[in-house]
């Protein structure tokens, strides 16, 4: 009975796979099936919305083991427990777009990313040092000088513009990194490509027990 | 861009795709032996089979993130990869001593990542701590993300980190806090964001489409083999056609 199931899973996930990719290159009105790939669309959002409760179902319950094990940090766990009921509660009395839903995300949320972020520029110059003392080759000086010109490229000495470190980080954004970033791009792209046709001709079966 | 021309693209879009299955398909179908031996060395996929093998010894654990990408767009397919990732780490690790700790930043990646974990943990009766969620999902947005998964970056018991999937900037939060305990670090995105900042603080990073081959390199699976193949095959073709196009427009033909 478990085998009839899981054919059953991966024939109606490879059905819906191929209308949802048909739906992308032609327009699938004339055949009434346009109409059957909007349904399969919101049940995918449905779905994510779903998830969502569970997955803070999941956050629920990893704070809560941690404050009550005492483990190391339980007290974050405490104040992320209690930020969560807080604001729960602010935004189902508030509305989602209610004044203090806002002021919730326009003062705590925000600022704290926004800390965070700038935190960020200060872990990445450090790290970057701490990683070419370990790995110092050509590649890692090319980057260091990159660095260096794209940023000089970018400020203002007292005043003045250092027009030739700014040429020359417009070339280096215009030709190196935009090749570079192409070829990345491509490559994700094939990769992306090969994952939907694994998932389309059912060898990935993510959605498989 | 006119409606024939769109058509145009989308034909051509399609007849690349449907290629790509039917080379993929025949490969498949015609036999041949595929081998993780053939592959061309990754550094950090040497050293991440090294690290499995060290924390299975060394009664250590190792944590994993498929990152935050959810299944739809194009992080889709980073998120299936770094739950390949996430697979064939849980299998050469996970019936150790100390299971993997898991941790994502979207809810659909946390209910795929509980699922497959609990899967391995079923096939394999492999031990797990009752009452210990098989993935834990640390925040749902970029920097809560990160920062709930710090306090499993940098565990004690923790020798390596691995990170693949979809990621952003906020990926250097975490590789920050794994120096101090000196854990290893592999990590992998799609993300250009992500990648630049790999690329400056990660010694081997796993770039591009190196994210998409760990189930040739963890598992020699004959499926992942056989679609770098003809990833392969593709992307010399299109570096043809785009080499093709250059030549052709500096002749002034197109």
């Amino acid at each position: 009975m478990k085998q009839v199931w899981r054919t059953i899973a991966v024939i109606l996930a490879i059905s819906a796979g191929i209308l949802v990719l048909l739906g992308y290159f032609f327009d699938l009105s004339a055949w009434g099936l346009d109409s059957v790939r909007q349904v399969i669309l919101r049940w995918a959002l449905i779905l994510a919305a779903v998830a969502l409760w569970v997955g803070a179902g999941n956050l629920v319950r990893v704070h809560w083991r941690k404050m009550v094990s005492r483990q190391d940090g339980g007290g974050y766990s405490l104040v992320t427990l209690a930020s969560l009921a807080l604001t729960l509660v602010v935004i189902v009395v508030s509305g989602p777009n209610g004044k203090m839903s806002q002021w919730v995300f326009n003062h705590v949320q925000i600022p704290v990313e926004t800390s965070l972020l700038a935190l960020l520029a200060i872990v990445l110059i450090y790290a970057s040092i701490r990683v070419m003392r370990r790995r110092l080759n050509p590649f890692a000086i090319a980057l260091f000088l990159t660095v260096i010109i794209l940023l000089l490229g970018a400020t203002n000495w007292m005043g003045m513009e250092a027009s030739k470190f700014s040429m020359l980080r417009e070339w280096i954004l215009a030709v190196p990194v935009t090749a570079g970033a192409r070829g990345v791009l491509l490559g994700i792209a094939l990769g992306t490509i090969a994952t939907g046709v694994r998932i389309l001709v059912g060898f990935e079966r993510p959605y498989e027990e | 861009m006119s409606f024939i021309e769109l058509n145009r693209v989308g034909i051509a879009g399609l007849l690349f795709v449907l290629a790509f299955a039917a080379g993929f398909l025949s490969l498949l179908g015609s036999g041949k032996k595929l081998s993780r031996d053939r592959l061309r060395t990754i550094p950090a996929f040497s050293r991440l089979e090294k690290a499995l093998y060290q924390a299975t010894e060394g009664g250590k654990c190792i944590h994993i993130s498929p990152g935050r990408g959810g299944l739809f767009n194009l992080p889709g397919a980073a998120t299936l990869a770094g739950l390949r990732f996430l697979k064939g780490i849980y299998l050469s690790a996970g019936l150790s001593d100390r299971p993997p700790i898991v941790s994502s930043g979207e809810p659909f990646v946390d209910i795929l990542s509980t699922e497959a974990v609990e899967e391995i943990q079923r096939a394999h009766d492999a031990r797990h701590i009752p009452g210990e969620p098989a993935s834990q999902l640390t925040g749902l947005t970029p920097f809560s993300f990160a920062g709930g998964a710090l306090s499993a970056v940098a565990g004690q018991d923790v020798t390596a980190n691995v990170f693949a999937g979809h990621f952003g900037s906020e990926i250097g939060l975490m590789i920050d806090a794994a120096d101090p305990s000196g854990a290893q670090v592999f990590a992998s995105s799609e993300n250009f964001a992500a990648q630049a900042v790999l690329s400056a603080t990660v010694e081997d990073p796993i770039l591009g489409e190196e994210l998409f081959s760990a189930g040739a390199y963890l598992q020699g699976e004959p499926d992942v083999l056989a679609s770098m193949l003809i990833e392969d095959i593709a992307r010399w073709s299109l570096a043809l056609v785009i080499l093709g196009g250059i030549v052709l427009r500096y002749l002034g033909v197109i």
